[in-house]
């Protein structure tokens, strides 16, 4: 059951001064799915693109089943370890079912009819039966995702390597190929996916990875790395995830943008569109407020929003931090009050080094 | 639609656009009698000994250099030069091809003429023979009988057929531009004249077998000087700077220097009869037709065999450079830069001069070769841009799936280059049919030559060059045409579902 796929020893990946990857092991079991996260440029794709040798290694050693895979043609190893492209690279000027077939009838020498009957069922099953003989530019990015899987999946690997797969993906495109995935991971496929996709990694994977500075900076279960992250970089990248801020400078904002960003906000973390546009509104209802209890007509104004989403409690808190003269908003009964009453509790208002500091949690609906 | 009007109506209009600059005339000065030439614009062969005889008589005119009799015909006839000077046997057949000019009788000094041979020890021996045989010739009046034939005779008379030759003391290459009638000339596409007759005659002599090869007057010169050749045959005059790097025998033919001019004579024709006739005499007499079509197929062996080659070898080396050797590719990439620099009929002359000049190479090969490594250039950094413009990502992709790096090139990349890229190479292809053009140069006696060699026997320089011009669109379009299809074919979205599917069933 626990039989392990890959082993990674002391890895290392110079490209003159720059150092990606530092000194990274890692050993992978069969059926596992991991989940490699972290900030840009912090090693996490040149990993992955050493895995198959995309990218030599300067130093470490990588097992693929037991095996020192540098002792090896590569062309061989590359055939049992499929991937997947953040730009799809499908091949142009060639169908989609051409795509899929290339690579099994050239190197694995199966029949065409073989090849063809398999990946019309491949392609039915990712819901692109419909498109076999059309080309990739004719295709929207998610369909061209969706059969880039589809002809990795062909050569039947040992281990998928998907290199930020929704990256170059509308939002709107982003759901259909994560789907594949899913389905991909009931399958119990051994996957390591490099992504950005916080809640996808959280909700399909087995283990997270956080990459930090071309190491594996910690690791552990996704209860373990988003609930509970131990270390302060951790912390702090999981924490950034569900933190919005806002600065506002002028009276006359521009309050729309502002709103547009709440409403991405709320959509990256599954916030419900009503739970949104409480927040919304609740925001707008406190700058005004805060607007008016604090500074005269002419003078300039200097606030800041702050939104932390709590995932775990599905809390939302929200602060807003302003110059100008000490007051209090929740203490007045005018209707903006009377709202964020109504949408919110544990109203807290402090004034700390001559500033204003009024937070609030928002109920969701 | 649009298109097809315009090409159905702005070629006529671009011929006869042409057709009326080259009537359009300069000042024309009416030349009477030696006088008149003092300060007027001679033209002449370049450094040639009519002209040095001019010289010395008109000190103050100008002199103007033209490479081909015909072209001294053709500037005298639309007066961009009032007279030129030449020998007098020339003239004397002009005049009787060309009914508005004519020669002053008075002679402005003698110039003799001659063979050259090379200055080695084989040119010395066959000069001494020559020598020998030219004096028997003339005390048995053979000679006598010759010049009679060739420089004074009637042009029904002049009739010559190789004779039955053994070759035992081996075979002799003879060079000749073969614009320089009645000494040695073509007529349809056999070289004939009184110095060739006296050639089969001296072979006949002392058992040789002969060749003719026919190259610009330049090209052969340098030949015989370089013993590339054994004789040049081509009414040479002899000069002193030229006894330095050749032989020469005794004068076949002292000619006298005269000057020719125009005579204004309108001509009774109408426009289309003398077009008619013009065409005639290009096209049609002395089966020029042949000379015309013979050119036609060298020039298309020349570009074919250059395409094909050239391609083979353009890719060969771009497949060579993939594979990423620092030191082959500085190679490669010092060799090509450089080449790039030099212009093709540079290349081809040097191709002849230097590194086949030594080896029996055709000169057609020559060509050749050079015109698959001009294309061959092209080539190879189409190819480089164009894989340089294709994401890296379907490489990696390739890769990723178990494809080695030359596969994944042939199977996917390349066919995207070639795709994207078919547009320049055939603007390169049709280059290199076009570019052929200049292989007269090295004595190919392609189209372009062809026209060249016939101009020089009818003095009309236009109509050749517009028969030629026209089967050079020909070529052009139908290279264009099988290309055109070639680029359909290229275009995966064109197949069909079976054919994507390929027998298989779904």
């Amino acid at each position: 059951m626990t039989e392990t796929v890959l082993r990674v020893e002391n890895l290392r990946k110079e490209f003159g001064d720059v150092v990606p990857l530092k000194n990274i092991s890692l050993e992978v079991k069969r059926g596992e799915i991991i989940a490699i996260i972290g900030g840009s440029g912090t090693g996490k794709s040149t990993f992955l693109r050493t895995l198959n040798l995309l990218e030599r290694p300067t130093a470490g050693k990588i097992f693929f089943d037991g095996e020192d895979i540098s002792t090896k043609p590569i062309e061989l190893l590359r055939q049992r370890v499929g991937m997947i492209f953040q730009s799809f690279n499908l091949f142009a000027g060639l169908t989609l079912l051409e795509n899929a077939i290339a690579a099994p009838v050239e190197l694995k020498k199966i029949s065409r009819q073989e090849a063809c009957v398999k990946a019309k069922k491949l392609f039915e099953s990712v819901g692109l039966d419909e498109k076999i003989f059309s080309y990739p530019d004719e295709l929207s990015g998610g369909q061209q995702q969706r059969a880039a899987i589809v002809r990795a999946l062909m050569m039947e690997p040992e281990i998928l390597l998907f290199d930020e797969p929704t990256s170059a993906l509308d939002p709107t495109m982003v759901g259909e190929v994560l789907a594949v995935i899913r389905m991909l991971a009931k399958k119990n496929l051994t996957m390591i996916i490099v992504t950005h996709e916080m809640n996808f990694a959280r909700e399909v994977a087995t283990r997270i990875l956080f990459f930090a500075d071309g190491e594996i900076y910690e690791q552990g279960t996704p209860a373990e790395i988003f609930d509970a992250p131990k270390l302060p970089k951790t912390i702090a990248f999981i924490r950034r995830q569900k933190y919005f801020r806002h600065e506002i400078s002028e009276r006359n904002f521009d309050l729309p943008a502002m709103q547009g960003k709440i409403l991405s906000f709320a959509e990256r973390y599954g916030l419900s569109w009503k739970f949104a546009l409480r927040v919304q509104l609740c925001c707008e209802e406190i700058i005004f407020a805060t607007m008016d209890g604090c500074y005269s007509a002419d003078e300039t104004i200097s606030m800041t929003i702050d939104i932390v989403y709590v995932e775990a409690e599905k809390i939302l808190e929200l602060t807003l931090t302003s110059g100008g003269r000490a007051y209090n908003p929740f203490d007045d009964e005018n209707l903006s009050v009377k709202i964020l009453r109504g949408y919110g509790k544990n109203f807290r208002c402090e004034r700390v080094d001559g500033l204003n500091k009024f937070s609030m949690e928002v109920v969701a609906p | 639609m649009k298109s097809l009007i315009c090409k159905i109506f702005l070629l006529p209009l671009l011929f006869l656009t042409a057709i009326f600059l080259s009537g359009c005339g300069n000042d024309f000065k009416q030349i009477n009698s030696l006088d008149d030439l003092k300060s007027a614009r001679i033209g002449a062969w370049p450094e040639c000994a009519y002209e040095l005889r001019a010289r010395d008589r008109f000190p103050d005119a100008k002199y103007i250099g033209l490479d081909y009799l015909s072209d001294l015909v053709e500037n005298l006839k639309q007066h961009k030069i009032d007279a030129f000077v030449i020998g007098k046997t020339y003239a004397e057949n002009l005049r009787h091809n060309m009914p508005n000019v004519k020669y002053l009788p008075e002679s402005l000094g003698d110039v003799p003429l001659s063979y050259i041979f090379p200055k080695n020890e084989r040119g010395q021996k066959l000069r001494d023979q020559m020598n020998e045989f030219l004096a028997t010739v003339e005390a048995n009046g053979e000679l006598d009988a010759l010049r009679k034939k060739w420089l004074f005779g009637d042009e029904s008379g002049q009739t010559f057929t190789k004779s039955n030759l053994s070759g035992e003391n081996g075979t002799l290459k003879i060079g000749t531009d073969a614009q320089s009638p009645p000494f040695a000339y073509l007529r349809g596409n056999e070289v004939v004249g009184y110095e060739v007759e006296l050639i089969d005659k001296f072979c006949a002599a002392y058992g040789y077998d002969y060749e003719i090869k026919v190259d610009s007057f330049e090209t052969m010169l340098i030949d015989v000087s370089s013993g590339k050749l054994d004789i040049g045959a081509d009414a040479i005059e002899i000069l002193p700077e030229r006894q330095q790097s050749m032989n020469f025998a005794n004068p076949t033919y002292v000619e006298q220097t005269v000057a020719v001019v125009s005579v204004d004579a309108a001509s009774d024709e109408n426009f289309f009869a003398a077009w008619k006739t013009r065409l005639k005499v290009s096209f049609v007499d002395e089966d020029r037709w042949k000379m015309i079509l013979d050119g036609t197929a060298i020039t298309l062996t020349i570009t074919i065999a250059s395409i094909i080659f050239g391609t083979l070898l353009g890719f060969g080396v771009y497949m060579l450079y993939r594979e990423e050797n620092k030191f082959v590719n500085k190679i490669i990439d010092g060799i090509y830069r450089t080449l790039q620099g030099v212009p093709t009929m540079v290349m081809l002359l040097f191709f002849y001069y230097t590194i086949f000049s030594n080896v029996d190479v055709p000169p057609i090969l020559t060509a050749v070769v050079v015109f698959s490594i001009v294309l061959s250039i092209s080539l190879f950094y189409l190819l480089k841009n164009g894989e340089d413009a294709i994401p890296r990502g379907q490489t990696e992709a390739a890769l990723s799936l178990g494809f080695s790096e030359r596969r994944a090139f042939m199977k996917f990349i390349l066919p995207q280059i070639v795709r994207n890229l078919f547009q320049s190479y055939q603007v390169a292809l049709n280059v290199t049919l076009l570019e052929t053009a200049i292989v007269g140069y090295i004595a190919v006696q392609d189209l372009t030559r062809t026209a060249d060699l016939i101009r020089a026997r009818t003095y009309d320089a236009f109509v050749p060059i517009i028969i030629i011009a026209v089967i050079y669109l020909i070529l052009s379009r139908l290279l264009l045409f099988v290309t055109d299809r070639i680029a359909e074919k290229l275009n995966p979205k064109n197949r069909k579902r079976e054919k994507i599917l390929d027998g298989v069933k779904l």
